[in-house]
């Protein structure tokens, strides 16, 4: 019976993946189309007399780009698994921009602003897939979840552009049960390409979660 | 017969890949082999910053080459620096070739930084961090000041033929083609940030071309705006791939022509034997560059190159003018400090007044 059970779980979380992958292209493509992301722009502070502010917009390039997942492996009590990693940032705060440009970012995150200090909140869908599993009823192998949390980025070395770090705690409800996860990462050319790492104490299946991470504004 | 056809064809597209693909790779070789020589040698060491011909006391109007795009310029007592990268990497993998020829100590207090766009080997944040406390005010083009970071000095933006002069002298951004952006994406949202500048400061006007493609046309707009430069500092590469460069950077070739249309007295060449930044030779930008300025018959004191580090001067004082000496060039002077005004700006044009 479990073993049945087992084969339907394994055998519907493809559709599963599907249908949040088509939930998360519908979110990006209202982010991108629709009048409220077309005010992101509008609802920056004012322009100064000397400088135009930021109209960082969500355009089909950086849309595309956010579909790039990044890859990642996971290690704890239902051995490894493989999986990957969006992120969406409703908000990031940065404190490395100069002053007469604002520091708020809402949805498209620029570089400078993100690795030169800041500090932001984040949704990431995930899925993970465990290849071997104990294939207990209450265990299905695989899960698209979602991570919700927080971040500071901190610069190291050209203000962050050429090398910058990060720590973070995230919450996230994975196979029933709501867990909490510290993280520690580390980035290199304008934040394209990283190593993040989160230990979650109280999470038996993610332990640790080791994240490539592909990031593109 | 059809197959021998199809084996044919399917030969030749095998040799035209095969040729397209060893290019490549050469190519990729030859740009990557500089490449780990900058990394495991360092920086080719250069003279010594030419302080002296710099602060000469009988200068009007001299320049010192810092390497690629960075230019310190003096006029009277003023002192001008174009795109400042003092660092040994731009972006994330171009090491620098050359040390470059001045440091962060030797920069005069008082500093007018001039950006001409956000490209990694034009505006450094490292540097620009670095020089925090000499600098008095930086210019950067529209959509530009979001790249900079939380530094101490004033910025201002200029668009398009816009003019800044309430600290004496006058700073126009003047059009020149090229691309914006930094991170590559984010053209799309900043198309209009990169430009040239033409200081104007006691009756001496200098163009400072940034990066640039050729535009003649361009050129004679300028050239009607400010119909007296005395010194063009104009971009020579990179050169190669030229159909991807032509549209945004211009050769020796074009750049002697932009000098040309833009009826400069001097033209001081820059933005080549930094950085690798293209798949140019090595000492292939310097080599067209001479050779054009033999084809088009400039007189070569009036167009050549300096190395890193060195200084010449271009307009000297007559006998009667008085004494002008660069006030900023003593370093126990107070950086930031608002240096008096001097004689009257030359006469403005009124289409390139603030507001224009």
């Amino acid at each position: 019976m479990s073993r049945a059970r087992d084969i339907t779980a394994r055998s519907r979380a493809p559709r599963v993946v599907r249908l949040a992958l088509v939930a998360l292209v519908a979110l990006l493509a209202l982010l991108t189309f629709s009048p409220s992301a077309r005010a992101f722009d509008t609802e920056l502070p004012p322009p100064t007399a000397d400088v135009r502010q930021p109209m960082y917009q969500p355009t089909l390039g950086w849309f595309a780009a956010q579909l790039l997942p990044s890859p990642e492996i996971a290690g704890g009590s239902q051995g490894a698994a493989w999986g990957l990693k969006w992120q969406l940032t409703p908000v990031a705060y940065s404190w490395g921009v100069y002053r007469k440009i604002s520091p708020w970012r809402f949805g498209v995150v620029d570089p400078t602003a993100r690795q030169s200090g800041s500090v932001e909140l984040y949704v990431s869908p995930e899925y993970v897939y465990f290849p071997t599993h104990s294939g207990t009823p209450s265990w299905k192998g695989d899960e698209l979840f979602l991570r919700y949390g927080g971040r500071a980025y901190f610069p190291l070395w050209e203000r962050g552009e050429f090398l910058s770090t990060s720590i973070g705690a995230s919450v996230y409800e994975f196979n029933g049960s709501w867990a909490t996860a510290y993280e520690a990462g580390v980035y290199g050319v304008g934040g394209l390409v990283g190593l993040q790492v989160n230990v979650s104490p109280s999470s038996g299946p993610l332990r640790v979660v080791s994240t490539a991470v592909l990031r593109f504004f | 017969m059809r197959a021998q056809r199809s084996i044919r064809v399917a030969t030749l597209a095998a040799c035209a890949a095969l040729t397209l693909a060893l290019g490549i790779a050469s190519t990729g070789c030859s740009v990557v082999s500089r490449q780990m020589r900058a990394y495991t040698d360092g920086p080719t060491p250069t003279r010594k910053a030419d302080l002296g011909t710099l602060y000469a006391k009988d200068a009007r109007l001299s320049a010192l080459w810092i390497g690629h795009a960075s230019v310190l310029v003096r006029m009277d007592d003023r002192f001008f620096l174009a795109d400042p990268v003092l660092g040994n990497q731009v972006g994330a993998f171009s090491r620098r070739l050359v040390a470059a020829g001045m440091s962060a100590e030797e920069l005069p207090p008082a500093l007018t930084v001039l950006i001409s766009h956000a490209h990694f080997d034009h505006l450094s944040l490292g540097t620009l961090t670095q020089i925090d406390a000499k600098v008095r005010r930086a210019y950067v083009p529209v959509g530009t000041a979001c790249y900079l970071p939380n530094v101490s000095f004033d910025a201002r933006e200029l668009g398009a033929f816009k003019a800044d002069e309430d600290l004496g002298f006058k700073v126009t951004a003047v059009p020149v083609k090229h691309r914006g952006g930094r991170y590559g994406a984010d053209e799309m949202w900043n198309e209009e940030t990169f430009t040239g500048y033409v200081i104007e400061y006691h009756g001496l006007t200098v163009f400072f071309g940034g990066d640039t493609g050729y535009d003649g046309a361009l050129w004679k707009r300028v050239k009607n705006r400010f119909p007296s430069i005395d010194l063009a500092i104009l971009p020579i590469g990179p050169i190669h791939p030229r159909p991807f460069m032509r549209g945004m950077h211009v050769d020796g070739y074009e750049a002697v022509s932009t000098f040309q249309d833009l009826g400069a007295k001097y033209m001081l060449p820059m933005h080549f034997a930094t950085f690798v930044n293209s798949t140019d030779d090595d000492g292939e930008d310097l080599t067209r560059f001479q050779d054009a300025v033999k084809q088009a018959k400039v007189e070569p004191t009036r167009a050549f190159a300096l190395v890193q580090g060195e200084a010449h001067i271009y307009v000297k004082k007559d006998a009667t003018d008085g004494p002008d000496e660069p006030k900023q060039a003593s370093p126990t002077e107070e950086s930031k400090t608002n240096a008096p005004e001097h004689d009257a700006p030359k006469k403005d044009d009124d289409d390139t007044r603030m507001g224009d």
